[in-house]
């Protein structure tokens, strides 16, 4: 619809700028000369010649072009003479002074008609110039803010679009260097295989070619390359709605936005080089970090057991019921440290899918507390608890598995890094439509420098006991993440380490 | 020669039915295995079973269709195994008919203890009075005490304890639990049973944060257990 608007409003102005402009500046001329008439009985024939230069050296300001403004002085100039000059209704002057100011008056219309109509003519072309530079600055200004390459593509796309009035189409490249069979989804028409030649080829050979050019003119389309002197990117097509070629301002524009285009998909293109990189690099460090550490991880539980196993099924150990025992319940301890280990990858795994689902219902968060350190019970021995939830809780919705799951992780946590005896204490309240669950213990805090790595996947303390992957607080994260909640750890002032997370209380 | 009960172990890992074989016969249990569900249910059918153990993830049929087909001609309890995370398939399976569940890894004293209290509720005579711990009913005259105090319970709180009590040892679902006592519109209802299991627990439990009458199964239900 708009487009449309801009079309006809733009077709009435490129015809009046021809010979309809001719046609107004006579007319006016004609109007202005009977006007006079009617009156200049009483003014007189000089006067009259003041008027008809003010009309003339107003043409300009109209926008009329030198070619009607000079017209419209000639006719001006004779209309005088022909009409007001006596003797009247001949183009003869008697007086020399009237043939003085017939000629001065033709000089100074045509002057000030002329000079008007260039100085406007500088204005506009001044008004175009800042136009395509504002055009340039703000494709610019969007480019750089451009996220990705898709976001590029799009801004390219409708930037051209609107800045020159045509169709546009962008083929880029892909990583193994060829380019896409299918236009980029922003453009703004398709093609067929004939003319997706016709862009491959300008891709290929990184100069424009298709319509309007020397190569390939029966195109329905120009292409231009995006290509730096590094690489390749892709190619765009341009379609004009009335098959006219651009102007030589329009194509130095258009060459101008190309070569920003080119620049910033570069960066896009150098961008993700960069980060694929740096993935493999993470990945490799990943990988590595995982085998060490969950190869050491798998293989003491499995070295203990197989060695009890063994031991308890030797003859010299059958009467000695004692040691018996210890080698079982020694299988016991081995076995659920690698139940542990198996379910901390589980939930990691689960995390990292993303495709965790949370399970909402009503829930106790007290129930939750108390269940928590039920099922740690064996782990707890040596230590103290104290829960305490605020009476003013009320129900609200969470996925009691899964948080279970993460106060379980902490509680395990405070577990290894408190000496035997330490007290942990378990507090949950409520602030405005949050819950807010401290998890503190008195033992020795954590190093200043791990507080920020403290959540991140495989990170141990340095210097930890063996037994442990780093994954158990990293979950907890992933699984407090997932409730939109959020947790932090700190030192307590009074020593020992605090774990605070904070929960929307969900409706 | 004595009796013994019949237990179907349906499961495909072989070392799995091994451990569970040595353990049950150890206690005084006859064990059959099937190592797939067309086995299992054949057994099941045929062997007069008094419990089964069925694996949820068998290799030719899902556990729950197992279950289904095995309630469409028995009662015989049934304890779940399964692995953790699968809430979901637990609480269905309950919902289907299942008596209880346990996921893997499990120690064969809980299983034991699961095993007793299944078989015990099958073959449990309807006493007149209900004592656990301190807490004693007289379904007559529904009287509640604990420690010979009595209390004073709702309706729906009674109810609630009757269906505990009357599945003891069993773990209840929320929804079948929502279902028994508020009837089928609520079974989404579950603020609900959270409210009553909280007013319930402060009138019976010694402890009402920390109880041990009726516990939490997260993510599955609750379970009403006998004290000793």
């Amino acid at each position: 619809m708009n487009r449309q608007k801009y079309l006809i409003s733009k077709k009435i102005f490129v015809s009046q700028s021809g010979w309809m402009r001719y046609l107004l500046s006579v007319i006016i001329v004609i109007t202005i000369n009977f006007t006079c008439y009617s009156f200049y009985k009483g003014i007189g024939y000089q006067a009259i010649s003041l008027l008809f230069l003010f009309t003339v050296s107003l043409l300009p300001l109209f926008g009329f072009g030198p070619g009607p403004t000079l017209l419209a002085a000639l006719i001006s100039a004779l209309s005088w003479d022909y009409f007001f000059i006596p003797p009247l209704y001949t183009f003869h002057i008697a007086k020399i002074e009237d043939i003085m100011m017939f000629v001065m008056y033709f000089i100074v219309a045509f002057v000030t008609g002329v000079l008007s109509a260039r100085i406007r003519q500088k204005g506009l072309i001044a008004k175009q110039r800042e136009e395509r530079t504002n055009a340039l600055y703000n494709l610019l200004k969007e480019l750089s803010a451009a996220p990705g390459i898709n976001e590029v593509a799009e801004i390219t796309i409708r930037n051209i679009e609107q800045t020159f009035d045509v169709e546009a189409i962008l083929f880029l490249a892909d990583k193994e260097g060829q380019i896409s069979t299918k236009q980029h989804k922003a453009s703004t028409y398709s093609i067929d295989e004939p003319e997706w030649r016709v862009a491959q080829w300008v891709y290929i050979n990184g100069s424009k070619a298709g319509k309007f050019t020397n190569t390939l003119p029966h195109s329905s389309s120009t292409y231009y390359p995006i290509a730096s002197s590094r690489n390749k990117y892709g190619a765009v097509g341009i379609r004009t709605f009335n098959e006219e070629q651009l102007n030589i301002d329009q194509l130095t524009l258009l060459n101008a936005f190309i070569t920003q285009i080119t620049t910033i998909v570069e960066r896009e293109y150098l961008n993700d080089l960069a980060k694929q990189t740096l993935l493999i690099a993470e990945s490799e460090k990943l990988y590595k970090t995982l085998f060490n550490s969950i190869s050491h991880e798998l293989k003491t539980p499995i070295t203990t057991i197989i060695g009890a196993a063994s031991s308890l099924s030797d003859d010299s150990f059958r009467n000695d019921s004692k040691l018996r025992k210890n080698l079982s319940k020694e299988i016991n301890v081995a076995a659920e440290r690698l139940n542990r280990l198996v379910e901390n990858l589980l939930d990691m795994a689960r995390l990292e899918s993303g495709t965790l689902k949370l399970k909402l219902d009503w829930n106790d968060i007290s129930d939750l507390a108390y269940d928590s350190v039920h099922r740690l019970k064996t782990e707890l021995f040596n230590h103290k608890v104290i829960i305490d939830v605020g009476k003013d809780i009320n129900l609200f919705k969470f996925d009691f598995g899964l948080l279970e799951q993460a106060i379980m992780n902490i509680i395990h946590n405070s577990v290894i890094y408190t000496p035997d005896g330490s007290q942990i204490n378990i507090n949950v309240k409520k602030d405005d439509d949050e819950c807010i669950i401290t998890i503190s213990d008195n033992g020795p805090g954590f190093p200043e420098e791990s507080l920020i790595k403290l959540f991140q996947k495989f990170y141990r303390i340095p210097g930890s006991k063996t037994g442990g992957t780093g994954l158990g607080l990293s979950i907890a994260k992933g699984f407090i993440d997932a409730h939109k909640g959020s947790i932090t750890a700190e030192n307590r002032n009074e020593g020992g380490a605090c774990f605070t997370i904070k929960l929307p209380m969900l409706k | 020669m004595m009796y013994k009960p019949v237990i179907v172990i349906i499961d495909d890992e072989s070392q799995i039915r091994k451990i569970l074989r040595i353990t049950l016969e150890s206690n005084e249990y006859k064990v059959i295995e099937a190592d797939n569900a067309k086995n299992g249910l054949v057994q099941a059918a045929t062997s007069h079973a008094n419990l089964i153990l069925l694996d949820l993830g068998l290799p030719d049929m899902d556990g729950l269709e197992v279950l289904k087909e095995i309630r469409s001609f028995s009662d015989v309890p049934v304890i779940i195994l399964s692995v953790r995370n699968s809430e979901e398939d637990i609480v269905a399976a309950l919902d289907l008919g299942a008596d209880d569940y346990l996921t893997k890894p499990f120690n064969t004293s809980e299983l034991l203890a699961r095993i007793r209290a299944s078989l015990r509720r099958t073959q449990q005579p309807q006493e007149s009075v209900f004592k656990n711990g301190g807490l004693s009913i007289d379904f007559a005259s529904h009287v509640v005490t604990k420690d010979l105090e009595e209390l004073k319970l709702t309706n729906t709180e009674y109810e609630l304890l009757l269906l505990f009590i009357k599945n003891i040892g069993k773990v209840l679902t929320h929804r079948f639990i929502l279902k028994e006592i508020w009837g089928p519109s609520y079974i989404e209802h579950s603020q609900y049973l959270r409210v009553f299991i909280g007013q319930l627990r402060k009138k019976i439990e010694s402890n009402p944060s920390e109880p041990n009458i009726i516990l939490t199964e997260s993510g599955v239900g609750y379970r009403m257990v006998m004290l000793k």
